[in-house]
């Protein structure tokens, strides 16, 4: 017994020992040691700053949703490629639900943009308070103006939520217009602590006058009464900076930009350590890697509508500048031969229809028709993400909107100095007396795929217009006033039933 | 027994004592006679104890042998039982030898002890090495399938480098992995791949809760205890097993042929030319010129060969087995390989008077893989490239380059990637544990084992530049590190042979580390440096290196009774407290408890008297709760994750940024197994016949995952949790049989039938975002982008694994059209509604194995194994029967399609889920055993023929309606499915 017993006793004294089940963290940093050092503590603004480059492509859909869903830009079904369940469709001709991929995506990135600002912010705010700390908090706040103005100018009423440790779990929605008014206080009270330089990656003093000129100048649509003083006053704020117009048009769209004189505040990319920007692989056709020398091939997809392609005039630089149509060679001036029709590439900016199949088009239909977009320069040897950095805001946008504020709130041809700038860098005659819709038109033009179209239609009343391959006849939606605005996606409100109510 | 021992002491002293030459010689004759019939026995090996000299019977049953007058000869047959006859004055020695069927004899191995198998009262199985499946056998489990009732063992497809999934009573989970826990000679948490097929003894299968819940925290998926061969006393012996095997495609896919592709285009163009009369052919088709059958390009006849040697032997006091395998396993797709070396030694020492055993296991296993890709539709991947290569196109151009063509977007010649792309890995394992038991007084023993394991892999992959972009290379180096420690006391005790109690009690303590890194770059210079100087590859980016850390540990305080009245009532329980190092601060200790009750009416009079023909007629029944925490590592923690290079605005610097990629969850705790398990175990016929009867039904809750949460007001988006509930229902049925045991032809059978139904009974938090059902089984490919393309659906009430699938009404206007939500047709596939048209788990698995004995010399093996009403989503009919035509290839029915007019591309519906319900002959073999009297040092020698897969009877119209099945989705057939392979074996076994 007294063996059984010593067992018993060892068994014990061996277990007692080792009980520790602690679970050591190697790879990761534990919740209880991040931040660590002062970089870390620099570097948590940084986090305010990451969720744009997911915007762009379709991580975060909202360059994709404003240029898709507006008359400029399509992403049309060639045969078996880009149907993807209707979802480039849906976009072009209004007919998303809350359940369609750019819905959901854009809110998740959006919201993540907040969340991460406000995580930022509860963290700021433990630290000990110190001049540096109080900018960089006043800094991260503004970053989260900026994804709040983006959510509510594509969802209309959200809730608005200003830190993440204090957040309801059920939140409710608030109008638009209280958003708006928090959003344009926000930025307002913060504007003296931001830096006064010129700084594109950074939320300084001018990309907050930036902000603030785009939100009063959507004021109407945000809250039913337009404030274009407020607006003109914020846009001649950024005009006093120190931007200006470059000579080559596509100055500010070049692999190396982020010294562009043009650009005021852009999201950073770069083909290896910063990835999300890859409109050349969704616009290029299959074999345009010959012609750039890419290492990979890209997915014949994206295109211009034929009537915007049309807006141009044949002497407009950026015709030439901005699309790809007619012949196309390889880098050594040979001939691209497509690897279906077996004859010449040419890119036809005629393109038949949005939806086409094998059955009733033509291979070199399908494959071949609609102008691509060389915009954003793609250099020799792209890879599948450009280093090209995507211009937010852009002196050439604060003309036009310096125009725009000038015709409202007086009348047709007292934009015309601005507009002329452009018009002249162009090529093409300036005008006198420009109206409201040459404005539209022009800023169309200019401002192609840069993410504008969408807001600037609702803008000017002309979003639920129809337009090529939307509407009538055509299919997709005309004249539903319902598609102002995105709808919330169903994920999000099966979670959170209280984003079905009425805002508060 | 004791009495055995002193005699043969006494003989051993007499030997030593007396030189042998002093003893006279005798010569010995008789007849060996079989009990049952009177009939000879051939082949009978009678042995001079202690010695290497020996005889065989010849045919009449005879044999004549010299041995000195004092030698003890023994007599054995397999099948019958030994017998020793010392020889004394003796010249003829007639032997009469009983048949032998100790079933109720055997013994059982359980968690941390054995039991006989009459005593048990949990569902245990067993599969001895003679009952395991032969031929090609690419991982060990292989040799347990169809052998065993409940245990479903599937591959998909006859990939060497592919491993098997083990699914025991429907275990599946979420995000927790829900494969069997192995323990390997007291190890738990082996790889059951380092071990060799025939070093293995026995395979022993827990099944029920109330049987593996000893091993707790691991136990709720089943455990399968593998004991390895161990060296018996007196016996030295060498035994080498060789076979060289011949492998082929059992089944291609049906695809159309260049002379099928051309027609089309003729007919095109014919179409064509009533507008544009001046077309000619190459208009409409480019023909490559060539007549190319992608499939027999790619695929090749598989050489496998296989080198088995092992020695054994021991004395009183000490036994070795040690054994070195080596085995080459060439896959049927040219490309792919697997070589595999497993050197093992087990020892065994006695000390203390008996007291104390000391045991010792090492072994390495050096597995060379060689790998290709074919999961996907990229332009690496082999089987997609060779299904929709155009067969007009050739293999190569005239000048020997590989023929390359751009038609569609990833059209590239396989060929070339099986050729120039090397992917291969290295993996080194060892395995060392040490166990002392001790006797501390009669019938208490304190055992201590501790283990070590230790497995490297190194991975090696290269793509030169040019083939599909400016090449690739990447090193990867892993390892992990597995060390235990367990202590018990096992103590035993009978009461008047009335009252048997065996109580155990133990301490596990086991914790795991694994680190590794790699490091990988593109823009290769050099094809001959390829990956081994990574210098040669210039472009290098953030990220392309990496390295990783992590570890766990599990620890156990755990006790188990075991008690019997006369062997009639029994009465066992058994306690585990477990904590994991993976659950949260509040949940880390789960209490897993059993009971279970037997009562073998046998033993009661009234019954024998009633049913003497039965031999056991025992009932039993048990309950358990046992756990699984198979998830990653530190997903109860706040961790922050780097989330890549960023620029700080600020500086204008690179810096790095960090996201908590999921919550704290402190609450995180195990997932939890309730089993019921009534199991009726019986024999009859003097144990001719006997088997078991199984019922069960087990429930698992707070099933582990990742789920969504809102982001506002969590930090995360993820969570993990325990969450919802899954119940498993089934019944069991395992018959063994001696149904002919005549001299010239004996016939054993073993047969299982298994029913297992899993049912979803609580969703929780699993469901996917915006939905009410969980999706699950998405279908990528060319044009199937998007949240629609999901095949499986689990659901609440509903049976797990069912497919969930917009169905087809008719095609108007080329447009296939659905049943849609509202009731009415649609062909907008996100407004189709969705029925249950199918389940991918079978209703019933069936094994039947027969061993034939004909001729005394001839040996005959048959295996079927049957899956019934298992459904199969053929999502590669899906995609070639899609008019692609004529640039790509595409099934027939793809023109058939073309016919109707279809012009709907490929999609998700339920005319592609096939009933995949198969029987298999899996194992033939015939073989010979020689009359080894006249080559003397050969004990025995046996050669065979075997063949593996001969022929599978199903309906399936796909390559193979076998699939793995594992985890939640599974039963889809995606292009992906590598060849099941026939195989043709001829091997030797030699005794010496």
């Amino acid at each position: 017994m007294k063996r059984i017993f010593l067992l018993f006793i060892l068994i014990s004294l061996i277990g007692f020992s080792c009980t520790d089940l602690n679970e050591e963290v190697f790879e990761n940093l534990p919740g209880d040691v991040y931040p660590e050092n002062e970089l870390q503590v620099a570097g948590l603004s940084v986090n305010a700053y990451l969720g744009m480059k997911d915007l762009i492509d379709d991580n975060g859909w909202w360059f994709l949703a404003q240029e898709l869903s507006s008359d400029e830009f399509c992403g049309p079904t060639r045969d078996a490629d880009w149907y993807d369940g209707g979802k480039w469709l849906n976009m072009h001709q209004h007919t998303w639900t809350s359940d369609d991929e750019g819905v959901n995506r854009m809110w998740d990135k959006m919201w993540s943009g907040v969340t991460i600002c406000n995580i930022t912010l509860d963290q700021l705010r433990m630290l000990t308070v110190s001049d540096a700390v109080n900018a960089k908090i006043d800094e991260v706040e503004v970053m989260r103006s900026f994804y709040y103005y983006l959510l509510i100018d594509n969802y209309g009423d959200v809730p608005y939520i200003t830190s993440a440790s204090n957040a309801p779990e059920k939140p409710y929605k608030i109008t638009r217009e209280a958003i708006f008014d928090s959003l344009t206080t926000t930025v307002e009270n913060n504007l003296s602590s931001l830096k006064l330089i010129d700084n594109k990656y950074l939320a300084t003093r001018y990309m907050a006058f930036a902000l603030l000129a785009k939100l009063y100048l959507n004021a109407g649509t945000y809250t039913g009464t337009p404030q274009w003083a407020k607006a003109d006053a914020y846009i001649d704020s950024v005009l006093e900076g120190p931007y200006k117009l470059a000579t080559d048009v596509l100055e500010p769209f070049v692999t190396l930009n982020d010294n562009s004189s043009e650009i005021i505040f852009s999201i950073p990319f770069d083909e290896d350590t910063y990835q999300g920007f890859r409109i050349h692989m969704r616009t290029l056709h299959y074999q345009h890697n010959e012609t750039y020398d890419m290492p990979v091939s890209p997915w014949n997809g994206l295109c211009v509508t034929p009537n915007h392609f049309d807006t141009y005039e044949d002497d407009d630089v950026r015709k030439e500048a901005y699309f790809i149509y007619g012949p196309q060679y390889t880098s050594n001036g040979s001939t691209i031969i497509d690897g279906v029709t077996k004859l010449p590439l040419v890119i036809n900016p005629i393109l038949p229809a949005l939806y086409m199949t094998a059955a009733e088009y033509t291979a070199d239909e399908y494959r071949n028709s609609g102008a691509r977009v060389e915009k954003y320069e793609i250099k020799m040897g792209a890879k599948e993400n450009l280093s090209n950095d995507f211009p937010i805001f852009r002196i050439t946008d604060f003309y036009l909107m310096k125009a725009e504020t000038l015709i409202r709130l007086g009348g047709p041809g007292d934009g015309d100095s601005w507009i002329n700038e452009i018009r002249d860098r162009a090529e093409v005659d300036t005008w006198s007396g420009a109206t409201l819709d040459q404005l539209l038109a022009e800023r169309g033009r200019e401002l192609f795929c840069e993410g504008h179209r969408r807001q600037d239609l609702v803008r000017f009343g002309k979003f639920t217009d129809e337009w090529w391959a939307k509407g009538d006849d055509q299919g997709g939606l005309a004249g539903d006033l319902s598609v102002l605005t995105f709808p919330i996606p169903k994920y999000a409100t099966d979670a959170n039933p209280n984003l079905l109510l009425d805002p508060q | 027994m004791i009495k055995k021992i002193r005699l043969t002491l006494i003989f051993l002293l007499i030997k030593v004592f007396i030189p042998g030459v002093l003893m006279a010689q005798v010569a010995i004759t008789g007849i060996i006679t079989d009990s049952d019939d009177q009939s000879t026995l051939p082949g009978v090996t009678i042995l001079e104890k202690n010695t290497g000299i020996g005889a065989i019977t010849d045919i009449d049953g005879k044999y004549n042998i010299t041995v000195p007058k004092d030698a003890v000869l023994v007599f054995s047959f397999v099948g019958y039982k030994q017998q020793e006859i010392p020889v004394g004055t003796q010249t003829v020695i007639n032997v009469v030898l009983e048949k032998q069927i100790e079933l109720l004899d055997e013994v059982i191995v359980i968690g941390y002890g054995v039991q006989k198998k009459s005593d048990k009262t949990g569902a245990v199985a067993q599969v001895k090495a003679e009952e395991m499946s032969g031929g090609v056998i690419t991982d060990a489990i292989q040799a347990l399938q169809g052998r065993t009732a409940g245990v479903l063992i599937t591959k998909k497809g006859g990939d060497p480098n592919e491993g098997y999934a083990v699914r025991i009573r429907g275990a599946s989970g979420f995000d927790s992995n829900t494969q069997p826990l192995y323990v390997v000679d007291g190890v738990p948490g082996v790889d059951p791949t380092t071990v060799a097929p025939e070093d293995i003894e026995t395979f022993n299968i827990l099944k029920d809760a109330a049987s593996s819940a000893i091993y707790g925290s691991r136990g709720s998926n089943g455990v399968i205890i593998i004991t390895t061969k161990r060296g018996k006393v007196d016996n030295f012996t060498v035994q080498l097993n060789m076979k060289v095997s011949a492998d082929q495609v059992a089944s291609k896919l049906d695809l159309l042929s260049a002379s099928d592709i051309r027609n089309y285009a003729q007919g095109l163009l014919e179409e064509a030319q009533i507008e544009n009369p001046q077309y000619t052919i190459d208009s409409v088709f480019n023909d490559g010129g060539a007549n190319t059958d992608w499939q027999d390009e790619i695929f090749r006849t598989g050489i496998t060969q296989s080198y088995n040697l092992n020695f054994s032997g021991g004395t009183e006091n000490n036994s070795y087995y040690a054994s070195i395998t080596h085995a080459n396993w060439e896959g049927v797709m040219e490309g792919t390989s697997k070589v595999r070396t497993i050197a093992k030694i087990n020892v065994t020492q006695k000390g203390l008077n008996d007291k104390l055993t000391l045991s010792g296991n090492l072994s390495g296993t050096f597995e060379n893989n060689d790998y290709e890709n074919y999961d996907g539709w990229d332009k690496d991947d082999i089987l997609y490239q060779a299904f929709s290569r155009n067969p007009t196109d050739p293999v190569y151009n005239e000048d020997g380059s590989y023929y390359e063509t751009t038609r569609v977007f990833n059209y590239q010649n396989p060929i070339a990637i099986i050729n120039e792309v090397d992917n291969t890995r290295d993996a080194k394992r060892f395995l060392g544990n040490l166990k002392a038991d001790l006797e501390l007084f009669d019938g208490l023993i304190a055992s201590a084992n501790v283990g070590y394991t230790r497995d490297d892999q190194e991975s090696y992959y290269f793509r030169p530049n040019g083939l599909i972009d400016n090449g690739y290379g990447k090193r990867e180096y892993k390892n992990t590190t597995q060390k235990l420690i367990e202590v018990t006391g096992n103590y035993t005790k009978s009461i008047n042979e009335k009252h048997n109690v065996n109580a155990l009690l133990g301490y596990s303590w086991q914790e795991s580390v694994y680190e590794g890194f790699f490091a990988q770059a593109r823009d290769a210079q050099s094809e001959y440096l390829a990956s081994n100087n990574m210098q040669a590859l210039i472009d290098l980016q953030y990220g392309d290196i990496d390295s990783w850390k992590g570890m766990w540990r599990l620890i156990g305080f755990f006790g188990r009774v075991q008690y019997n009245y006369k062997n009639k009532y029994y009465l066992s329980g058994s306690l585990r407290r477990d904590g994991s190092s993976k659950f949260g601060a509040n949940n880390q200790w789960g209490w897993f408890p059993t009971v279970a009750i037997g009562w073998d009416l046998q033993k009661e009079a009234w019954w024998s008297e009633m049913f003497p023909w039965f031999d056991q007629f025992k009932w039993r029944a048990s309950y358990g709760v046992s756990g699984n925490q198979e998830i990653g590592e530190y997903k109860s923690q706040l961790v922050f994750q780097n989330a890549g290079l960023t620029v700080d605005p600020e500086t204008g610097k690179d810096v790095v940024t960090f996201t908590n990629p999921w919550n704290a969850n402190p609450d995180l705790k195990w997932e939890e197994t309730t089993e019921y398990n009534v199991g009726l175990d019986f024999a009859v016929l003097k144990s001719r016949v006997s088997g078991s009867l199984e019922v069960y039904f087990k429930n698992t809750k707070d099933l582990l995952g990742q789920f969504s949460v809102p982001k506002p007001p969590n930090l995360s988006d993820k969570t993990w949790g325990n969450s919802g509930e899954l119940q498993n229902r089934g019944i069991e049925l395992f018959v063994q049989s001696y149904v002919i045991e005549k001299s010239n032809l004996k016939w054993k059978t073993m047969f299982n039938i298994s029913h297992n139904k899993s049912k979803i009974l609580d969703l929780g938090d699993f469901y996917t975002e915006g939905s009410s059902v969980r999706k699950e089984g998405y279908i990528s490919g060319r044009g199937m982008v998007g949240d629609e393309y999901y095949v499986i659906g689990i659901i609440e009430g509903e049976e797990l694994g069912s497919f969930y699938l917009p169905v087809y009404v008719t095609m108007i206007d080329g447009k296939f059209v659905y049943k849609s939500e509202t009731g009415g047709y649609t062909d907008n596939l996100s407004e189709a509604k969705r029925e249950i048209v199918g389940t991918a788990s079978p209703d019933l698995e069936i094994g039947w194995s027969n061993t034939f004995t004909l001729f005394k010399n001839w040996d005959l093996d048959i295996s079927f194994r049957s899956m019934i009403g298992n459904d199969v989503y053929n999502a590669t009919e899906s995609f070639f029967d899609n008019p692609d035509l004529p640039s790509l290839n595409a099934s027939p029915s793809a023109l058939d399609w073309e016919e109707q007019g279809r012009v709907s591309g490929s999609t998700v519906m339920d005319i592609y889920v096939e009933d995949g319900s198969f029987v298999r002959l899996d194992y033939l073999a015939l073989g010979y055993n020689f009359n080894t009297k006249k080559i003397a040092p050969v004990k025995n020698l046996k050669i065979y023929f075997a063949s593996n897969n001969l022929f599978t009877i199903t309906g399936y119209s796909g390559i193979d309606p076998e699939t793995k099945i594992d985890g939640v989705a599974f039963g889809i057939d995606q292009y992906n499915v590598y060849p099941k392979t026939r195989t043709f074996t001829f091997g030797i076994n030699a005794t010496f």
